[in-house]
């Protein structure tokens, strides 16, 4: 029962913040082309877990997921109650996390910044994109950034029921598959692809902006 | 009488005990998925030949292969549609047999690997006959 009132304030919560923001929101696409990539409001995600490690060089953590899975995240700078084992005193809010404590995280997932055929101006694009990083939606005033990874190589296999794409490593031969493609526009390039073709890609990296200690 | 109060008070409380429903341990996290790599190495036409790159990285999965407890190592040879689809299946299995020679030099059990030459079957780039392409000209290793 608790549980499930804590799920209910965490969609309320949830549906609270993305109203508050709704209009914040409204003028974030020019800021994205002007600046920074933005992870849109639309991806963030409210679940509860177990921490089952914690990587503080990284700022990493693996969360093993109430219903089902895990999932690995970076921790945004946002989360001031990350430094593991700390204390109230030393982060400010809350004790830091610990391996085994359940914890309601608020999350952004892999979200796709760029899919096309490999050009030179796409290869520079996709450069530009990782250096500069993304920033959350929702978070005007902060330039907590998200960070971005490309995957570039020649197209194995495109996957139009998961929407991924294994692609080759030129470098070191290994085949690796991307994230799911979850926009509207990476994954209209994902139909255009087949195998054999260049491709470059530009993903965030899943990041936690919140995470609450619950016991 | 207040002893019987006590009696009647601990007996309410052991009723109350056993009508709450036993707490469900936890279950245990979901495994995590079955780890699997897997690369490929191309070749030059009409070869089974490993060049340099092709070398690094059969040793790259080689060291993953190794790394892995229990691992099993799958390696598949393709060719291009060039030739004869007689010779080239002939071909595909000489390119998977340089492989796992070279992951056995590399300390990877012969045992552990096992290959398969496919020819012309299992394109990665639909061509049509007789079309030299190096990507289809391949062996894809998988370690799990």
């Amino acid at each position: 029962m608790v549980n499930s009132n804590r799920r209910q304030i965490l969609k309320f919560a949830g549906a609270s913040a993305i109203a508050a923001t709704a209009l914040v929101g409204a003028s974030l696409p020019v800021a994205a082309q002007q600046g920074k990539p933005v992870v849109g409001l639309r991806y963030q995600n409210f679940k509860r877990g177990t921490i089952h490690s914690l990587d503080p060089a990284t700022r990493g953590l693996v969360i093993v997921w109430e219903d089902l899975g895990r999932v690995k995240l970076k921790a945004a700078d946002l989360v001031i109650n990350y430094a593991p084992g700390g204390t109230k005193e030393t982060t400010g809010l809350a004790a830091g996390l610990r391996v085994g404590q359940v914890v309601d995280v608020q999350w952004y997932d892999y979200i796709d910044f760029l899919i096309a055929r490999t050009t030179p101006e796409v290869s520079a694009k996709a450069r530009a994109m990782v250096a500069s990083g993304a920033r959350a939606e929702g978070l005007p005033d902060s330039e907590q950034q998200i960070r971005l990874m490309e995957q570039s190589g020649m197209v194995v296999k495109t996957d139009l029921t998961l929407y991924t794409i294994d692609i080759v490593n030129p470098a070191s031969g290994e085949v690796l598959q991307t994230p799911q493609i979850r926009t509207e526009e990476g994954l209209a390039a994902l139909r255009t692809l087949k195998p054999g073709d260049p491709v470059t890609t530009v993903f965030s990296i899943q990041t936690a902006i919140k995470i609450t200690v619950i016991r | 009488m207040i002893r019987s109060l006590f009696a009647i008070a601990a007996i309410a409380f052991a009723v109350a005990a056993c009508d709450q429903a036993p707490q469900q341990a936890n279950p245990a996290p979901p495994p995590a998925p079955l780890p699997m790599k897997y690369w490929m190495v191309f070749f030059d036409t009409n070869s089974a030949t490993l060049n340099d790159k092709a070398a690094s990285t059969v040793s790259e999965a080689a060291g993953v292969a190794k790394s892995m407890a229990s691992s099993t190592v799958t390696v598949t040879g393709f060719t291009d549609t060039d030739g004869s689809p007689a010779y080239n299946m002939a071909l595909s299995l000489r390119r998977a047999q340089a492989v796992k020679a070279a992951l056995v030099a590399s300390g990877v059990s012969s045992a552990a690997v096992t290959i398969s030459g496919k020819g012309e079957e299992g394109l990665l780039v639909a061509t049509p006959d007789q079309t030299k392409l190096e990507s289809n000209r391949r062996v894809q290793i998988v370690v799990q």
